[in-house]
Parts: structure tokens; C-alpha cells; sequence
């Protein structure tokens, strides 16, 4: 405790000594240059006007309009706060949002959503698009966050989320939430390299290249590779009697490569998006060898996608869409049989899908906005295979096709100059189940700093191929009769502006989940997914946002949410009560340095056997600086967790499987870290 | 407990003072530019309604309207400039091109809603404007000034940009 403080006085120390000193340098380099009066520029033409050099220009209040119109509670987070705070992934972005939680287990990252963040989930009941193109797989419905998310973060232009359900729009898997994620036009790229180096051995590079000829058409290509050693050695107390101590070596590795490129040709988009991620397990989870590096797990994801949008003015605007997709998945699982040393387990999965979709948007009557909606999907594979090398043995060889398909419809109709109300329905059809899922929204606009809104929706998951017909003849069995799980949600909402600068936000809401799939354990001893369980849940989410005349920004959350069982009245694991965020950004220097602290506290959660984690403060501070050296030039350095805090992530089951050794209960996260990042646009 | 509290204190600490800045010249070129973009307009006969003058409406107080001023009297297409301050989304009725700054950032939804009505070009420099509803958006580029226009808003109220005008902005779809 005396080190930590003495270390916040230190960076206190050094934080204010930097901004002293900078506003006095700053002070002297604010001298307007003013055009000379009596010049007309209004006879220069645009083309000479864009050629001259103006002051830098600072936006007095950016509060997104996206939010304050969404019939819905909505966060926005731009690619300036990605570069500012030194964000690395989509999961340190999501990490700062407001009432949202990350967990990881050295493989993966799981997103929670008021306060629901099961172990051994794979975020399924979040809805993850890129560009409107669906993410989630179809064997396991991942929406991928940690660094086998598919697409480079320096691409995004910004990330959409919006809190609640969403299937009446989109269909399942939007249970909990919709995370949109928005590239960046080829214009804002143009020409542009990018590489960083970290701790952990840890290195990434990008080469970027988006422009338009004179044709109209307009193209974006880049690609990444990024490799990490991690930590090279990581310790778990709770395997001290294994052969190596509690010791494992060399086996938290992380390596990746993507590409992405898009062409756009009048009405038309064509996109192709490619990535593969290797990730080492170090936790002995799925009962493999503790300290074996060799275990691992890839995960690819590939889509190509062709989009047309078209406006027909005074009838209606059209989009539509047809794409194929793939996903991969191969796990190497170093087990021990009681046969050689070691046995290896392959587990591996296998999607590949295409699909098209419409929506079109018209106004028949002024004050109504109506959008009509179908979407199609084939599986043409959904293959699950599992296999022992050594004796060889196949274990599982299902393979599936499948076809599912789905209506909606909503109009938004602005009924009195202060009220709008949204209604909207989606049908969908799974062959062996359908689903229909309502919304209803009130916003109501007494003055216009104000909003309040009332919303009430229903949102259903289908059960995934994983669910429905995995078992390796041994420990699981399958169970195609799941049904899809629902929930149904109330929010209530007042936003409101003040001074100019400030944006406030008092929400409350209650959802109920029932069929909810949970793994259990049948007569035979064997786990089967089955609907068994309910849960229920309040919450109260408060922030505030701030935006200053020099280009300072900030803002401050809390969220207390509270998840039981139904049946047993218990609490869910992996729900913390508290969730605090605070975010600043400061320009120390013109609009060219930038220094960016930020703080996240998340309250204990319960581990599986009922434990508790600590409940950890973290702070990262990331400095940022823009043309400061020379033109087109940005350069970072970020420090992740600056005190060094040990934080503990809730385990899932898979990690309680080691036969002779006690379960993890917890997974403890990395120390204190930084990073260097240089970007070039040339 | 302890810690937070330090560690709010250190953030608040670090919130300057609200100190305005914008380059003088900033505004002269926006509004020469804004001035050029009617130019490479075309609107429906019938939005003059009659009169011969093309109304450049600027709402509120914004360091725009000093600049604006001096296009008063100039000639766009054989019409003569006339430039306005609005206060009120009612009075975009009689405007051709509404430029609404950022202070008026909170009242955009009203006047965007009340713009929907007539074939007015909407300017603004709010960040994201061609995005959020808004046709032609300012935004700077190193040191210099650059718009985007949302086509799509334009030919919903009829109105028809310049191919030359296109060329030289970035698309909003």
C-alpha cells in the first residue's frame, strides 16, 4: 500500500510538472495567423482554397448525434479515443465503456453486459458486425474482441454499441448488445505504415494504402502481422505440486495476421476481410499437460462481401447484401491418457456460410420512417471433428447444413414535435424452431436538452452447433433438441445537456432470461447443454461527459447491476455489482500532444466454487503525439495497469479439469506494461 | 477507498481551463468556400419562390457571420447573395443554404428536422455532420480545409451537386 502510494505521488509529481510546463510553452506558440485584411478570397477558387494553410481547428463539443436521436442507450467510441488512449485491442476499447466488463483467460477475451459474463461463454450473446456484415461464427456464434478479432483497430473509424436487446432488427445473438464496428474511408488513410513494440517480446506492423481515381472508384488494402512471446514464464500457485512447481514456460504466445480490402464503385461495395490468430494455453485448461507449449488454438475468420445501397429520392433508400463467409477453428490439446508421456487431442471445427440480406427504408406518410427488412442464410458446413494422434482414435466427425431465415419490420413515427415512438417486429425461422421478437420505444423531448425514454424489447439466442451436437463419446453428449433462449428487457433513460459542455445520463433497467443454456451433468455423469436455468436482473447506470473549448475531454460512469439466479436466488458468477470508469484527454501542446489517463475499478466477482476476486483499480495513461516531430508523423507511448495491480479474472470450468491438481479458480492478468506505437502517413 | 479518492483528485486536477482558440483565417476561408459551394449547386425552379436573390441563412452568433458579411451583394449564377441570421428553425423557409456552426451542436436535430421540409444545402463543421444527417461537412486535413458531402441527403431534397463539387470532397455515404 505505502508503494503504491508512493508511486501515485510520484506520477502526481510528474503529471503536474508536464502540464505546467507545457501550458507555459503553449502560451507563447498561440499567435493567430490572420489572413491580411481587404484580401478577397471569395474570388479564389475551391480548389486554391483548399491548398491554404489555416490555424488548427478545435471542435468546441463533439457529443455524437448518433446518440442522442438512438431510441436506445448507446455508446460511441471514436478512432481519436482508440489513438489517444492507446487502445490495443477491441477489448481494452471495450473495457472503458461504461457498464461494460472484460474478462480473459489467457486465451480468449468474454465481454459482460450487465452483469452477465458466464465462464466459459463465448460472448454469444453479443451481437458483432463489421460494417453491418455479421461476425459470430456459425459453430460456436463468438464474437471475437481479444487479438483474434479479425480486423487491424487502426481501421476503425468508430465502434457503435448499443446496450439492450436487438433482434427485432437484427436476430439472434443480439441478447445483451450490438457492437458495430465502422472502417475508416480509404480518403482517411491514403498511404500509411504503422508499427509498435511492447513488452512480452511483443511487435506489430501495418502497411495501409486507401485512395480514389478519377473513375470513382475507390480502394482501401492493408495488412497486419503482430507477434507477441507473452510471458515467457507465469506462475499458478495452485499447481505447485505439478513436475514444474506451479511453472509455466514459454506458453502464453500470441501471434496474428489479417488483411483487409475494400473496393467502391458507385452504388456498389466490394469488401474481403481475412485473419488467423495463434494463441498458446499456459492454464492446463481442457485437462492437457500443464507446461506443455504446445498446446494451442487457431481461430480464422474470412468473409467477402458484396453490398449495394442506393437512394431513389421521394421513394425509398435500398440496401442490400450477399456475402460468403468462413470460419476456422483448430485446437491442439497435449493430454494425458495414462498412455506415452503425452497424447495429443486435435479438436477442430469447420464454417462456411453464404447468405443475402435487404432492408429498405421509406417515409409512405411524413412523420413515419418505415424499414422493412429480410435476411437468408445457408450453412453449407458446420463441422465439428475430434480426434486423438496417439493411439488414433476419432472421437467426433459431425457435420451439418442448415438454413435459417428472417422478416422485421419497424417504422419510427414522430407523432408530436417532442414524441417519437419506434415499434418494430422480426420474425425468424430456424427449421426446427421460430422466433418473434418485439420492441416498442418512447423518446421524449420536453426542450432539447433533454431526452427521456422508455423502451421495452425481447431479444432470443439460437442454440449454436456447439451446443446443439458436440460430444467426444466420453465426458459430453450432444443435445439437438436445445431450445433458443430469451430475454426481455425494460430500460428507462433521461439524458440530459447542460452548460454547453456537459452531457449527463441516469438509466435503470430490468431483464429476465429464461431457457437460459447451461452445461450440467445428466445420470450418466456425462455434461449435456441443456434450458435449465432463469435469471433475473436489475441495474442502475449513471455518467457524465464533458468536452472543453481546447479539445479536452473526458467522462465518468458508475454502473451497479445486480444478476440472480431465479431458482436458487443465488447470484451469478462473474457479475460484479460496481463498475466505475473515468476517462480524461488533455492537449498539452496545440492540438499535437495529448495526454490521456484512464482509470477502470470493477468489485469483486464470484468465482465458480464461490469465491470471491479481488476487486482491482486499473489505470492506464497513454501519451499521444501528432505532426509534432514532422508532418503526418504520430507517435504513442501508453503504460497499461501503471500500479502494477494484480488483477484476478473469474476461470471457467475448463480450467478445474486437471486430474491431479486443485481447479484455478482465478486467472491472474498481466502486471504493469507499455507500448510504443509509431504511425506514418506519407 | 483511499486510492480512488487520490486518483479522481489527480484527474480533476488535470481539467484546464476552457481557453478559446481558433485561427482568424480559419473562418475567412470557410466562408469563401461556402460562398464557392453554391456554385456547383443546382436547386429546383421553384425553391426561390420568385425572388431573384440565393439566401445564405447562418444561425446563431458564430465567428462565420463576420466573413460571410462580406459576400452580401455578390453574384452566384446570375443571383445576388443575401445573407441572414437566423435564431430560429422556423425561419429556414426562406433560406437556399443554412450553415449551422458547432456551437449550435444541441439544436441541429430541430433545424435538420424544419431543413427536411424545403431544398436547403446544409453546411455545418460538426464533426461527422454529412454523417448525421447534414450534406456538406467541413473537416481539416493537416492544416487545411476539407468537406465531405452526403449525396445521398442532397438528392433527397432534390438537390443536385456538380460532379466538380464531388470530385473534389470526400463521400459520406
Amino acid at each position: 500500500m505505502n508503494q503504491l502510494r508512493r508511486r501515485l505521488n510520484l506520477c502526481c509529481a510528474a503529471v503536474c510538472l508536464l502540464a505546467v510546463g507545457v501550458f507555459c510553452y503553449s502560451a507563447a506558440w498561440c499567435e493567430d495567423q490572420p489572413l491580411p485584411a481587404g484580401d478577397d478570397l471569395s474570388e479564389l477558387s475551391l480548389e486554391q482554397l483548399m491548398q491554404m494553410k489555416v490555424e488548427k481547428v478545435v471542435t468546441a463539443s463533439r457529443f455524437s448525434q448518433l446518440v442522442t436521436e438512438a431510441p436506445a442507450s448507446m455508446s460511441v467510441i471514436t478512432s481519436d479515443d482508440i489513438r489517444k488512449y492507446g487502445y490495443r485491442t477491441l477489448a481494452d476499447v471495450l473495457r472503458s465503456v461504461p457498464g461494460l466488463y472484460v474478462s480473459s483467460d489467457r486465451n480468449y477475451s468474454y465481454l459482460g453486459v450487465r452483469g452477465f459474463n458466464r465462464p466459459g461463454d463465448f460472448n454469444s450473446r453479443v451481437l458483432l458486425m463489421v460494417d453491418g456484415h455479421r461476425l459470430n461464427d456459425n459453430i460456436y456464434d463468438t464474437a471475437a474482441i481479444g487479438t483474434e478479432f479479425p480486423l487491424d483497430i487502426d481501421l476503425i473509424d468508430h465502434i457503435e454499441f448499443m446496450r439492450g436487446p436487438g433482434s427485432s432488427l437484427y436476430g439472434s445473438n443480439a441478447f445483451f448488445g450490438v457492437l458495430n464496428i465502422f472502417t475508416r474511408k480509404s480518403g482517411d488513410v491514403g498511404r500509411e505504415l504503422s508499427a509498435s513494440a511492447a513488452n512480452y517480446d511483443t511487435w506489430s506492423g501495418r502497411a495501409s494504402y486507401g485512395t480514389s481515381f478519377n473513375s470513382g472508384l475507390d480502394v482501401l488494402f492493408s495488412g497486419t502481422i503482430y507477434d507477441s512471446a507473452g510471458q515467457r514464464s507465469l506462475y499458478f500457485p495452485e499447481f505447485a505440486s505439478s513436475p514444474s512447481n506451479g511453472n509455466t514456460f514459454n506458453s502464453d504466445y500470441d501471434s496474428s495476421k489479417s488483411a483487409y480490402a475494400r473496393f467502391l464503385l458507385s452504388d456498389f461495395t466490394l469488401t474481403g476481410l481475412f485473419g488467423s490468430r495463434k494463441k498458446g494455453i499456459p492454464t492446463g485448461a481442457f485437462s492437457t499437460v500443464f507446461n506443455d507449449p504446445n498446446t494451442r488454438t487457431i481461430d480464422e475468420r474470412g468473409y467477402v462481401d458484396l453490398g449495394y445501397r442506393r437512394t431513389f429520392p421521394d421513394l425509398f433508400t435500398l440496401s442490400a447484401r450477399v456475402y460468403y463467409d468462413h470460419y476456422g477453428f483448430d485446437g491442439t490439446y497435449v493430454t494425458d491418457n495414462g498412455a506415452p508421456p503425452s497424447t495429443t487431442n486435435l479438436d477442430t471445427a469447420l464454417g462456411n456460410w453464404w447468405g443475402a440480406d435487404t432492408v429498405a427504408t421509406l417515409t409512405p406518410l411524413a412523420e413515419h420512417n418505415l424499414s422493412l427488412g429480410a435476411e437468408f442464410r445457408q450453412n453449407l458446413a458446420q463441422n465439428q471433428k475430434n480426434v486423438d494422434v496417439n493411439p488414433a482414435a476419432i472421437n467426433l466427425d459431425d457435420q451439418r447444413r442448415s438454413v435459417n431465415f428472417g422478416l422485421f419490420i419497424q417504422d419510427e413515427y414522430h407523432i408530436l414535435k417532442p414524441l417519437r415512438i419506434s415499434l418494430g417486429v422480426r420474425y425468424d425461422n430456424y427449421n426446427v424452431f421460430s422466433a418473434v421478437d418485439p420492441r416498442a420505444a418512447l423518446v421524449y423531448n420536453p426542450v432539447e436538452t433533454t431526452a427521456l425514454k422508455l423502451l421495452y424489447s425481447e431479444a432470443f439466442r439460437a442454440p449454436n452447433a456447439n451446443e446443439r451436437y458436440y460430444q467426444d463419446g466420453d465426458t459430453s453428449i450432444s443435445n439437438p433438441d436445445l431450445k433458443p433462449e430469451k430475454i426481455r428487457t425494460v430500460d428507462a433513460i433521461w439524458e440530459q445537456y447542460f452548460m454547453e459542455n456537459y452531457r449527463s445520463s441516469l438509466g435503470g433497467f430490468y431483464y429476465r432470461v429464461t431457457d437460459l443454456i447451461s452445461q450440467t451433468t445428466n445420470n450418466a455423469n456425462k455434461l449435456v447443454y441443456r434450458n435449465v436455468d432463469n435469471a433475473e436482473a436489475v441495474g442502475v447506470a449513471l455518467s457524465m461527459e464533458g468536452f472543453w473549448q481546447n479539445g479536452s475531454k473526458g467522462h465518468l460512469s458508475y454502473n451497479w447491476q445486480q444478476v440472480t439466479n431465479v431458482s436458487t436466488g443465488a447470484l451469478l458468477s462473474n457479475s460484479p455489482r460496481h463498475l466505475v470508469k473515468a476517462n480524461v484527454s488533455i492537449p498539452l501542446f496545440r492540438q499535437q500532444l495529448f495526454v490521456s489517463p484512464e482509470l477502470q475499478y470493477t468489485s469483486q466477482r464470484m468465482t465458480l466454487d464461490g469465491t470471491k476476486t479481488n476487486d482491482p483499480i486499473i489505470v492506464n495513461l497513454s501519451i499521444l503525439s501528432r505532426d509534432l516531430w514532422f508532418k503526418g508523423l504520430e507517435a504513442s507511448a501508453s503504460i497499461y495497469n501503471l500500479f502494477n495491480v494484480h488483477a484476478q479474472d473469474v476461470a471457467g470450468e475448463e480450467h478445474g479439469q486437471q486430474p491431479n491438481l486443485p481447479p484455478l479458480q482465478t486467472i491472474r492478468q498481466d502486471g504493469v506494461n507499455f507500448r510504443f506505437k509509431l504511425s506514418y502517413r506519407f | 477507498m483511499r486510492l480512488l479518492r487520490q486518483i479522481i483528485a489527480l484527474l480533476l486536477f488535470l481539467i484546464p481551463p476552457a481557453t478559446g482558440f481558433a485561427g482568424e483565417g480559419e473562418y475567412q476561408v470557410k466562408a469563401a468556400m461556402l460562398y464557392n459551394f453554391a456554385k456547383f449547386v443546382e436547386w429546383p425552379a421553384d425553391s426561390f419562390g420568385g425572388d431573384s436573390r440565393i439566401t445564405f441563412c447562418l444561425v446563431g452568433n458564430s465567428p462565420l457571420n463576420g466573413p460571410m458579411q462580406s459576400m452580401q451583394g455578390k453574384q452566384v449564377k446570375g443571383r445576388t447573395v443575401s445573407i441572414r441570421q437566423i435564431t430560429s428553425p422556423d425561419d429556414v423557409v426562406t433560406c437556399q443554404v443554412l450553415f449551422i456552426p458547432q456551437s449550435e451542436q444541441l439544436r441541429l436535430p430541430a433545424y435538420l428536422q424544419q431543413a427536411k421540409n424545403y431544398s436547403i444545402l446544409t453546411v455545418s463543421d460538426m464533426e461527422r455532420f454529412a454523417a448525421s444527417g447534414g450534406m456538406i461537412g467541413f473537416y481539416e486535413e493537416g492544416n487545411q480545409l476539407r468537406f465531405e458531402i452526403s449525396l445521398e441527403t442532397a438528392q433527397k431534397r432534390h438537390l443536385q451537386i456538380s460532379s466538380h463539387l464531388l470530385k473534389l470532397a470526400r463521400s459520406v455515404r
